[in-house]
């Protein structure tokens, strides 16, 4: 079975944070692929640099963040090379993305229609202003809002946090982009809420053929959908591959530590095991393996970055002592 | 909308009429205009004349009342000084107040916005560092110091622009205005700068915070993330969220230059009605004190419910009305 070529490569990216002269790197060497339809879960804790790589991905760092070196290739062009203008036109249109609150990302002053209608026009300068409407009207009812004409009239507050992010997810997909990002789109709705929304954009983006990249901390939500998944951590991706070989046999001991302290993850009649210690701050990040002071299988040996390497067929991780049994996982 | 102005109105009118009473006494407590109106070797017998003629003899409660029943006429009483209803001597000067003020607004708005959209665009630049220097100074120097200076470079040693007065002025609907001739543009332009400073720098201060505050927001970033033009993101996005603050403060700015623009007025001999307040208040001209402070406090509520109707045009979270709306 051949793999379809991959639609967004990034590869090397590394991204600083600009000091006067210095320098503070918060993304190292962060490589991933996506593939056409593929619903990839990025988890990691907060400060991992799971949203920072949704930024650069789309362009929208904002200075004195920046990508110091690698490349971000989408459909073979690399994205980090392009100029603002160039770029924009992707953004939205190709790549779109949503964002973690939906009370935040949409503007309080201007009305849904404004901010679907602006949304169509800037890929799409043709359009007139009726057709436009038009068109955010369907995309409203794609995503379940009722009464969507009704509802283009309303300004955000006017709507329910759920029915906000259907527009955000409405909004993302009127161009029928080939990838959208999702940052914790559903961390701020309330759980019966989350599981409509992922229900439903996750089956849109089946039915459409769109990539998903999708970014959480909860790794027992993505383990219930993702295709595959990317483990970081203090900017890193520490381990990835096929959704079920991460969550049942995880070879990072982060990963492993990540999965045994999420209760419903842990193995049944065991206790949950935290790990011990806290992640590393933006530039206090230990050299070698940043997670070596919270690992009790480190030795000497990981003083020195241990590179991302295969483990097993299509799984790898970024260590020099790999787990390589399974998780017993409770039936 | 209709219950929103009848309770301004009602406000409006309980304000003021709180306001009459307490500088109606507070002028009682401070002196007796019929001692200052007459010279000094007037008889007894003539400033008694004179009191009663004012009405100033009758107990306190009683001028009170006629005071207040005239008041409910729309008579504020006659300036014991100029012998003409009090309004009336007011209304006289406020054009030119008025026109002050306004010019210092419009100068304050059109230098403070995009200079205080610049800097918060910019903030790391070396000219908005500079930008925000100055501006501290504006708002911490005193308008009146700023007066005399800027009489002193510009009318005094530079010679460019006349030292005070309004110069020539074109009538339009039976009052002088100063700003339909050259010459009277030329005369307005020092008041209005020295009382425009302390406000654009404020204006400035509040538009970069809050440039500076929106930009960091969430809908301006899924903005760009949905490729919409910079150009639009901040005439649009950024500068609708930045306006509702500055609204506020230019609705009070203007109030207070309207009212208290007093000092200005002195030092470039511009004859507004602060001049009149100040000389009022040293002749003890009580019904031309209280009248001035009716209408400054009428105007105060005045701009005070164009800037909520702005608001609520700008803000669709703010109804008017409802008392506990929104977020």
């Amino acid at each position: 079975m051949s793999e379809p070529d991959p639609i967004l490569v990034v590869s090397d990216l590394n991204v600083s944070l600009a000091s006067g002269k210095r320098m503070t790197p918060i993304l190292r060497e962060v490589s991933f692929a996506l593939r056409p339809g593929e619903i990839l879960g990025i988890v990691g804790e907060s400060g991992s640099g799971k949203s920072l790589t949704a930024s650069a991905i789309m362009g929208l760092l904002e200075p004195p963040v920046r990508i110091v070196s690698g490349a971000v290739a989408f459909k073979g062009r690399d994205l980090a090379a392009l100029d603002e203008k160039a770029v924009r036109a992707i953004r939205g249109n190709e790549i779109a993305m949503v964002f973690q609150d939906p009370a935040m990302s949409l503007n309080p002053l201007l009305r849904i229609e404004t901010q679907m209608v602006e949304s169509i026009v800037a890929h799409d300068r043709g359009c007139s202003r009726h057709a436009a409407r038009e068109r955010a009207r369907a995309a409203l009812e794609t995503v379940g809002v009722p009464a969507a004409a009704k509802r283009l009239r309303a300004y955000p507050h006017e709507l329910s946090g759920g029915m906000r992010q259907r527009v955000s997810i409405a909004i993302a997909m009127l161009h029928s982009p080939a990838v959208i990002i999702a940052d914790e789109p559903t961390t701020a709705l309330d759980v019966t809420i989350q599981a409509q929304i992922l229900d439903e954009m996750t089956q849109l983006c089946r039915k459409n053929g769109t990539a998903l990249i999708w970014i959480s901390h909860d790794l027992s939500l993505l383990s219930s959908f993702a295709d595959r998944i990317c483990v970081m951590y203090a900017g890193r991706v520490i381990e990835s591959g096929p959704c079920g070989e991460v969550i049942g046999a995880p070879r990072h001991p982060y990963s492993r530590g990540l999965i045994l302290s999420v209760p419903a993850m842990a193995r049944a009649g065991k206790d949950i095991e935290p790990i011990p210690g806290y992640p590393p701050r933006v530039g206090m990040v230990p050299s070698g393996c940043a997670f070596r002071p919270r690992c009790h299988r480190a030795s000497p040996a990981c003083a020195v970055q241990p590179p991302l390497q295969t483990v097993a067929s299509q799984q790898s991780a970024a260590c020099f002592h790999p787990f390589d049994d399974k998780l017993q996982v409770p039936a | 909308m209709i219950s929103f102005l009848a309770k301004r109105i009602m406000q409006a009118v309980a304000v003021v009429l709180a306001t009459a009473s307490m500088v109606f006494f507070a002028v009682f407590i401070i002196g007796d205009p019929a001692q200052l109106l007459y010279s000094q070797n007037a008889s007894a017998a003539e400033v008694e004349a004179a009191r009663r003629y004012l009405g100033l003899d009758l107990p306190l409660y009683q001028q009170y009342f006629n005071f207040m029943g005239g008041l409910l006429h729309g008579d504020l009483g006659r300036s014991f000084v100029y012998g003409k209803p009090a309004l009336g001597v007011i209304l006289q000067r406020l054009p030119a107040t008025l026109e002050l003020a306004f010019a210092s607004v419009v100068l304050a708005v059109v230098v403070g916005l995009p200079l205080g959209l610049y800097c918060g665009l910019n903030p790391r630049t070396i000219r908005s560092r500079l930008i925000m220097a100055v501006s501290a100074l504006g708002v911490s120097l005193p308008t009146f110091w700023i007066g005399i200076i800027i009489m002193l470079a510009f009318a005094v040693n530079l010679r460019l622009l006349p030292t005070g007065g309004r110069g020539n002025t074109l009538t339009v609907l039976g009052v002088p205005w100063s700003f339909l001739t050259i010459d009277g543009l030329r005369h307005l332009l020092l008041p209005a700068a020295s009382l425009a400073l302390w406000q654009a720098s404020l204006i400035l201060r509040l538009t970069r915070a809050g440039t500076e505050e929106v930009l960091r927001q969430d809908y301006v970033r899924f903005a760009r993330a949905k490729g919409i033009a910079p150009g639009r993101i901040l005439w649009v996005h950024v500068l609708k969220n930045v306006l509702a603050p500055v609204v506020t403060m230019v609705g009070l700015s203007l109030g207070g230059t309207i009212a208290f623009s007093i000092v200005t007025e002195s030092i470039f001999s511009w004859p507004g009605a602060g001049k009149l307040l100040i000389d009022s208040i040293y002749a003890f001209d009580r019904p031309i004190v209280v009248a001035y402070l009716m209408l400054a406090v009428t105007i105060f509520v005045l701009i005070n419910t164009f800037v909520d109707l702005i608001y609520a045009a700008i803000d669709p979270r703010v109804t008017l009305g409802a008392a506990d709306s929104g977020s």
